[in-house]
Order: structure tokens, then sequence, then C-alpha cells
């Protein structure tokens, strides 16, 4: 009982200490709070990033399976969509329990008289038995038994069908892109499949790596996909396919088994790499858990996390705490003066030590409490804009997430603790015979202050450094030399669905509009090389040999796009070779892989694939493969090979030019929705993370440095009336205004100055190893950190010349009779 | 009540040794009023503290009663001092953040062994004592000097000490308000508690049994005033 009174007590004080000093309190909630807020967003993200797939039914025994691919003369490649017939391959080993794939693929959906361009996951009949996604209505068993039948989430069934029930009601689809067919197959180019829904899905949540609204099984009409396809195509990466394992299995066990099977069947040969199947293709199992944050660059349904970023912004978070508790400290201890006669007075009444210390911990706790309620009040005001800006649903219900609220409350008890430790051990340390009669006292060291302040703007200077060299990257990578003009250029994909002379036709159709400059057909399109083919690539009688893009294009694409010609001419329908393939284009680094001058490289036969074609010019390299360092690559006129068009817009009227381009394809493909994209939305794309990375990075470093100066404020605003009598001394030793006002200044900007030299190096050390990672990249730049620095102690002045100047401009008669 | 013998406090540093007490020989009785004098740095503040056992002697015996202090750890001199001893400063030394009832009661919170009840009984009692119980809820910045100097004296008794030790309780206030401290201080000691005073005035001093004289941290005379 005693004990509670005594706690009364101290939480009595504490409130009016906190109330009596309204400013100090201010700063140290402030920070407090905003640091705990910090914190809380960063664990959110942390923990959505987390939570990506477990709560998918009996998925622990789940695995993806992948591929590394080692093409000769190219860095190995990742993939997460494997070819076909390994799934049957694997069915045969033991440990092997079930098997499933999902191939996305663009399809029209035509409901009524409304037609929507939605992209199809198309699976095998047991998808749902083997993932576990949750059906609103029908049976994971029997909902894709029937060939013809159809699953659509909740979304999409209100989008087809509105309130009524969907079950039961017919979609009709058709493919997008017609490459399941024959080119001449006019039949098949436009057929439609009416499809009944026997089953609805509850909407995937954002935490999955799935991305599937519309369901059908591959026994469907409307899988574009052949059967002769899927069993025999091992060369060709085709779906993404998952393997639920016997309980007990050991993955390594299922890949060694795995081996002779592929050595069997893959022959690396055709791809002139001399290397056994396994060795040329090494498949691996990942967990389905670990899929989100393991799976960067494979090409994965929907973009990856990485536990680079999950540690970075972690890091980031503990950092903004401790910053914002080593203003607690610095402020608590600076202060110290205020609270020596009432700690010294307790002492006399009787108070231990260890009672002293449990007070001020006490009042720290409290100062961290009211600081998390603050932070969760800032959290909920925050969050829609914070879900808008990572683009992700991220919630937090206090109920719902108790213990996640349970955790924050112990982290903000144990910051409260952190922070009150260093001032409750100083001020209980107080003499009570040295402070009652002559009112001196000690403050904790001053050295220890300083640490403490160098801490924070060492963080700060950090963050800073790592915000303008990620921006600094980025701009550089956006402004970059592509080799290429990407600006006013827009994509149409699905003209597979167009037989070869209607495509021709539909790219001259498309070119009499005085808004559009050109039209060309291709294979692929900068950014986008995924039906571009990779191959073996040698001259005619020498030895060297490696592998390439080769990409079918149009003659007037490399004018298109205002690709440079380094020597030679380029494609050309004057000239029948050209369009026959007999001739090619290679760019600057094959002929250098060659180990050519561009003189000993033309018109030399070069031998790919089944082929073989005269080298008729060589073009500039274009970073068709964005931020990917240049691949060797060559040119070849292919017409049975184009799935897109490239079109040019003159600029100016964009509406008018896409109206026209959505009635052209409207009047060629009445029945199927155009697929159409701006190259650049591509280009942005590839620098979409990076750029939300370095806002957050910059918001970071934002506000640990106001954390940071609001602490400088609170310090600086005390020493400043503490040093009132010296320097009222100063003054009438003949110090003028600007001489206090500098000495202050530099008082405050040695631990700034200090900061610098601890924070150089270690932002030095980790964004040389990130820029590594490019390709292309900026070097680290001295200016950068001292950038940085100069800023950081730029605020730091503005935070403190307000007192400075206030001090200083005080009459020296007011400030000598300050004792 | 307090005996001392050879007492000598020395404070050094690394330049400097400085003896603010030397060979100090005092006995004080149960229920005296002792007036410590002495020009300013002759000791008088540290031999209050030495004999507050806020500070510890450098050499010589400290008995209190019939406990010897030298080697005590600070738990067991906060215990003492807790039990035994109370304080009033020249600059009363009131906490900002309590009223007057919980500054009194200040002094009772680190007694275990008092009740709410009893604690809440006693701060009303001493208020009452000093004659400043309808200002129990007011805040120190509220009172006038000779009132906050009474606060500091009843919060002095409230744990009902057998010594009061009294830093220059006059130091701070008028002549009719350092008088009517000097009342209170005499009725306590009327009433059995031992006093010790430091003090610069000598019609103050002449409130006391014994004046005692201090001189470069040494005693140098005494002089009885009235009989015990």
């Amino acid at each position: 009982m005693r004990m509670r009174t005594l706690f009364g007590h101290y939480f009595v004080t504490a409130l009016r200490n906190l109330a009596t000093h309204k400013l100090y309190s201010f700063i140290n909630i402030a920070g407090l709070s905003v640091g705990l807020a910090c914190a809380i967003f960063i664990i959110l993200f942390v923990r959505h990033e987390l939570s990506y797939d477990r709560w998918i039914p009996d998925s622990s025994t789940l695995y993806r399976v992948g591929v590394t691919v080692h093409l000769p003369g190219r860095a190995a490649m990742q993939s997460s969509q494997v070819p076909f017939p390994l799934l049957r391959a694997m069915q045969e080993i033991p440990e092997v329990k079930s098997t499933t794939h999902v191939v996305p693929e663009p399809m029209t959906a035509t409901v009524g008289d409304h037609q929507f361009s939605e992209t199809v996951a198309v699976v095998d009949p047991a998808f749902f038995q083997v993932i576990k996604l949750p059906l609103v209505e029908g049976d994971p068993a029997r909902v894709l038994a029937q060939p013809e039948s159809i699953v659509l989430s909740q979304s999409m069934a209100r989008k087809f069908f509105g309130a009524a029930d969907p079950l039961g009601k017919i979609v009709t689809v058709s493919a997008a892109e017609g490459w399941g067919c024959d080119a001449q197959d006019t039949a098949c180019l436009s057929a439609v499949h009416p499809l009944t829904v026997t089953g609805v899905m509850r909407d995937l949540p954002q935490n999955t790596q799935l991305a599937a609204d519309i369901i059908l099984p591959n026994s469907s009409q409307a899988d574009e996909l052949r059967p002769a396809f899927r069993e025999n195509a091992w060369l060709s990466g085709g779906t993404y396919a998952y393997v639920t394992l016997t309980p007990g299995a050991d993955p390594r066990t299922v890949l060694a088994k795995l081996t002779p099977i592929v050595d069997r069947s893959v022959d690396p040969k055709r791809l002139g790499a001399n290397l056994r199947g396994s060795e040329f293709m090494q498949f691996h199992l990942t967990p389905f858990w670990d899929i989100h944050l393991t799976s960067d660059n494979d090409g994965g349904m929907k973009p990856a996390g990485s536990w680079s970023t999950v540690y970075g912004f972690s890091i980031i978070a503990l950092l903004i705490v401790l910053v914002a508790c080593f203003n607690f400290m610095n402020l608590a201890t600076a202060r110290a003066t205020l609270r020596a006669r009432e700690i010294s007075l307790r002492k006399v009444v009787g108070a231990k030590r260890r009672q002293l210390i449990v007070q001020f911990l006490g009042e720290a706790l409290l100062t961290a409490l009211i600081s998390l309620a603050v932070a969760l009040a800032l959290v909920e005001m925050l969050l829609p804009t914070y879900d808008g800006f990572l683009n992700q649903p991220i919630e937090f219900h206090y109920l719902a997430d108790w213990p996640l609220l349970l955790t924050l409350v112990a982290g903000a008890i144990a910051a409260g603790l952190l922070s009150g430790t260093y001032p409750a051990f100083v001020l209980s340390a107080f003499r009570p015979a040295a402070v009652l009669k002559m009112n001196a006292s000690q403050t904790g060291s001053g050295l220890m202050r300083m640490l403490l302040v160098v801490s924070q703007f060492a963080v700060s200077i950090g963050l800073g450094i790592a915000a303008l060299v990620v921006f600094s990257q980025i701009t550089f990578a956006r402004h970059i030399d592509l080799g290429f003009e990407r600006d006013g250029v827009v994509i149409i994909r699905g003209i597979t669905k167009l037989a070869p002379s209607a495509r021709e036709s539909f790219a001259r159709a498309l070119s009499t509009d005085p808004q559009i400059a050109g039209a060309v057909l291709s294979d692929a399109a900068p950014f986008d090389l995924s039906n571009a083919s990779n191959g073996a690539i040698q001259i005619q009688g020498e030895p060297q040999s490696f592998a390439a893009h080769i990409v079918s294009i149009g003659p007037d694409f490399p004018s298109l796009y205002g690709m440079q010609l380094v020597a030679g001419r380029f494609l050309s329908t004057a000239h029948g070779d050209d369009v026959s393939g007999r001739t090619v284009l290679i760019n600057a680094e094959a002929m250098h892989r060659f180990g050519h001058v561009a003189e000993e490289t033309l018109g030399r036969t070069m031998v790919f694939g089944n082929g073989r074609a005269t080298i008729v010019g060589i073009v500039g390299d274009a970073k068709i493969d964005g931020t990917n360092p240049v691949q060797p690559t060559v040119y070849v006129d292919e017409p049975d090979d184009y799935t897109l068009l490239s079109v040019r817009l003159r600029g100016g009227q964009i509406a008018e030019a896409l109206s026209h381009i959505d009635r052209t394809w409207r009047s060629f493909m009445p029945g199927a929705a155009i697929q159409r994209h701006f190259l650049n939305d591509s280009f942005d794309d590839l620098f979409a993370s990076d750029e939300k990375q370095g806002v957050m990075l910059g918001l970071f470093a934002s506000i640990a440095i106001f954390i940071a100066c609001l602490g400088l404020f609170g310090v600086a605003s005390f020493t400043a009336e503490r040093r009132t009598k010296e320097i009222g001394l100063r003054k009438v030793f003949g110090a003028r205004t600007r001489d206090i006002v500098r000495l202050l200044l530099w008082q405050f900007s040695i631990p700034v100055l200090i900061a610098n030299v601890i924070a150089w190096p270690v932002a030095y050390y980790y964004l040389h190893r990130w820029l590594e990672g490019y390709a292309y990249r900026i070097t680290l730049n001295p200016l950068y950190f001292l950038a940085a620095g100069v800023i950081a102690l730029a605020i730091a002045w503005v935070t403190i010349i307000a007192h400075a100047v206030r001090v200083a401009r005080a009459s020296p008669i007011i400030a000598l009779r300050y004792e | 009540m307090i005996t001392l013998k050879h007492l000598t406090k020395i404070y050094r540093t690394t330049e400097v040794e400085t003896a603010a007490l030397r060979d100090i020989n005092l006995e004080v009785a149960v229920g005296e009023f002792i007036a410590v004098m002495g020009p300013s740095g002759c000791g008088k503040s540290t031999f209050l503290n030495v004999v507050g056992m806020l500070d510890s002697p450098t050499s010589g015996e400290y008995w209190f009663g019939d406990q010897n202090i030298a080697g005590r750890s600070e738990t067991q001199l906060s215990e003492l001092r807790k039990n035994s001893i109370g304080f009033v400063f020249q600059s009363f030394n009131l906490i900002d953040e309590l009223n007057v009832s919980e500054n009194v009661e200040l002094a009772l919170l680190y007694h275990q062994d008092i009740s709410r009840t009893e604690r809440k009984t006693r701060v009303h009692d001493a208020l009452a004592r000093v004659k400043i119980g309808h200002r129990a809820r007011h805040m120190p910045q509220q009172l006038s000097g000779g009132q906050q100097q009474r606060v500091a004296i009843a919060r002095a008794v409230v744990s009902r000490p057998k010594l009061i030790l009294a830093d220059e309780p006059t130091g701070n206030l008028d002549s009719a308000n350092g008088e009517e401290v000097m009342q209170l201080l005499t009725e306590l000691n009327g009433e059995g508690t031992t006093v010790v005073m430091v003090t610069h005035s000598h019609s103050h001093a002449e409130y006391a049994h014994r004046i005692v004289n201090l001189l470069d941290g040494a005693l140098v005379t005494e002089s009885i005033r009235r009989v015990l």
C-alpha cells in the first residue's frame, strides 16, 4: 500500500512537472512521438511484408519452382517461370505430393455488350486443392472440373454482373494475343469461348504473390497454350509452378531426383551451351512463404519485396527512435539543476538513491506512454496517405491487432527506460549538501551530452547523404542516353490476333493519321523483351560464340526509335534479302564481343539458331534492357514473329492520336479490347521502387534531423540561460554582440562537425555497395557528403540562432545581477 | 545526544587541500538549543552537514546517541536521518510542484511504517502547529517568505525528529517573521526537541542555551546563555 502511495506521489509530481515546464515537455513529447510514429509506420510496413501468403491454409509445405539459366557469355538469369514439362516430370518423384501451375494470359472478356481487357490465370483443375484460396461459392474439388468453367473474384463478379448472383452466368473470353494460333488460322485467331461461372473467390488481399481475379482450367478451349507446347517445350519458360512435398520431405532430395530427368530432357547445345541439361537449367524450390522477399528481379506475378529493404527500414526505425531517446536524455540532464533542489530535499528527508531512480524512470515512462498515445494519433491520421504512397493497403486495427499494440506499448516502455536511465542515474547522484547551501550541482557529463548530440546528427547526416545519393542515382538513370528515343511512343500488344497481312494493314492504317509519325512491327520493344528469343551467335568460320538477344523487327524499327547507325545500313524493304531474314543488323556490343571493328564485321556471315544471315549494318548500343547492361543483340526481319506494334506520335494532339488508334483497332478487331500503353510508363516502372525508397529515405532523414534539432533547440535554450552571467562579463570586457553569437554558434557546431566525421565513412561503405547493384551508376562524389554536412550545420544554426542573438543582446547589467 | 571527538573535515582537490573543520570537540545534550556562529567561510555549514549526516568527516568520531556514525553506508545514514533529524534551510527549499500539504507530507513518504491515515493526521497537526493549516492547498509561490519558512518547519517536525538542524533559518526573512520563526523553534525545543542552529544574528542566537563560535574550522569559544 505504501508503495502505491509513493508511486501515486511520483505520478502526480511527474504530471505537474510536465505541465509546469511546457516548452521542454513539448520538445520531449514531440520528439519521442514523431520518432515512435515513424517506427510504427515502419513496423506496419515490415509486418505487411512478412505476412505475404502466410494466410493461405496448408501452405507451409508448398514450394514454387524457379530456375537459373546459364547462357554462354552472359550472367546467369533467374526466372520464376519454368518449362511446362517440368511439372509432369516432377510428378514422378515420390516426395512430390501434388503440383499445380498458373499461367497469366491476356484475354478479352465479354459480358453482354461490354468488353473488358483482363489477365486471366489459367491453371490446372486441381489448383484450388493445392493452393487453397478461399472460395465464397463453389467446391474447391469440383469448381474447375468442367473445361468450360470460370471462377471470378468477388470484385470481378461485381464488375461483370453488378449485384446479381454470378453463378451459372456466362462470360465469353477470347485470346488477346492469339499466340496459340497459327498466323494464318483466322478461325483460331477470332475464336470466342463461352464459359460458365462455377465459383466465386474471395478477393485476394495485397499480401500475396498471386495475382488472379479470373481463373479458368487449362482443359478449356480458351487456353492459348497448345498441349504439344505444354508437353515438350523444355527450352521455353512458360508457367509459375508450385509443388507440395510430402511431410518431412527434403527439397534437396527432390532436386537431386530431378537432375537426371532434366539431363535427358534438355539439350542446351541447341542454344550453343556446351553443358548438361541440369547445368544449363538449375532448378530450385523456394518455400511459398519466402517468395515475396527472396525473388527480386525474377519476373514474379507481382513486384517482389526484399529482405534488404525490410532490414534497412527496420534499422532506420531503430535509429530514429534512438535519436528521440537521446533527445530526452540530453534535455533531462542539461536541465538537471532545476531538479537539484527537489532531489536533494528528497534525500534529506530519507529517500534512497534507488527510490529516486525509480521516480525518474517513472517520469520517463510517463513521457514515453504519452508520446505513444500521440504517435498512435499521428499514425491514425497519416495512414491513408502512407497507404497511397506505398500503394499497399496497410492497416492497423487496435483490437484485432492487440499483439502488435502490446508490442508497441512494450517498445514505448523500452524507449522510456532507455531514455530515462542515464538521467535517472545522474540526477539521483546529486549530493544534497553541495546543492542545498551553495545551489551548485553536477549535471551529468558534458561529454556524454555532446556524444548524444553527435550521435543524433550522425544518424541524420547519414540518412541525408543516402537520400541525396539515391535521388542522384535515379536522376542519372532517368536521363542516361538510352541510345533511342522513348518519348511519344505507344506500344500495342495483341496484334498476333491479326493475320500477318492484316498486321501490316493495321500499321499502315495507323500511319495515315497526321498525328502519327510512324508505326512498326516487331516481336519486342524496349523494356519488354519477353517475346524476343535468345540464342548463340557466331561468325562463320570463327570459334567465338556467345548468347545474344534475337529481336525480330520491321525495317523501320531503328529509324522510328532514333537508333544510331554506326556502320553499314539499316534494313530496308528495297532489299529483298532484308525482308526474308537473310540479312541482319547487330549492335556494337556484339561487334566488340566478336573482337572486330566495323569494317571487319560488315558483310560477314553470322550463324544463329538454324540459319545464317549477312551482317549489313551495325547499330549503336540501345539500352532496350532497361537498367541492365547492354547485351549483344541481333535485329532480323521475321514477320511471322511479330507480336506488337510500336507507334510514334507526333506530339501535340495526343488524345486525338489515341482515339484514332482505338478506332482503327476496333475496325480491325471488333471483338477484342485493345492493349496499349506508353513506352514511358514502362520506363517509369523501372524506377518506381527506387523512387519510393528514395522518398522514404529523404523523409526519414528529415524526421531524424527535425528530432535532433528539437533537442538542440531545448539544450541551446537552457544552456544560453545558464551562461547569462558569463556572457554579461564578456560584454563588460569588450565582446560585441556578433562575437557572442559567433561563440555560441561555434560551440554548437562542434558536435555537428564531429558527426560528419562519423557519418561519412559509414554512408560511403553502404552506398558504395548499393550502387554496385546498378549497371549504370553515378560515382560517389564528395559533394554529396559535403552537401549533407553543410545542410545539417545550416539547420543547426537556424535552430539555435534565435537563442544566441537574444542572449547576446541582453544588457550586461541585468546579466550580472543574475546571481 | 551528539558527541563529536576530534572531528575533522578536509576537502581535497588535485591542487588544493582545505580544512573546513579542524579537531572539533563538542557535546550536545538532549533537549539543548545550540547556536553556531562565526564569520563567513568558517565552516558553519560544513559543521551542520556533518552533524546532519549529509557529509562524512575525514577523521574523528561522531556519536549520535549511542550510535557511532563513522563508516556507515549512505543507506544506513539515510535511515538514521529520516527517523531522527529534521532540517530547516535559509532558502526554505520547498518543492514548487507540490502544494503546502504535499511538501510537508514529503517528509513522511519514505517511511514504510506510517499508514496513510496517520500520515494525513500528522501533516494536519504539523500545519496547525505552525499556524499555516489554512494554506494547505496553496502552492509555495503563493506564500510569503515567512509563511514558506513555517511550512519548512512543519516539514521538519512532522516526522517527530529528535534533532532539528536549522541553517540560518531567518536569513531570508524580515525581523517580524524572523522572530516568529525563532519563537517556533524555541517552542519546539521546549517540547524536548534538540535544536542546532547556524546563524549570523546575535539577537537570534540569544534564544539558544549555548552559543559556540567557529573560526577557520575550529571551535574557539562557547558561552552559556540559558540553563538547560
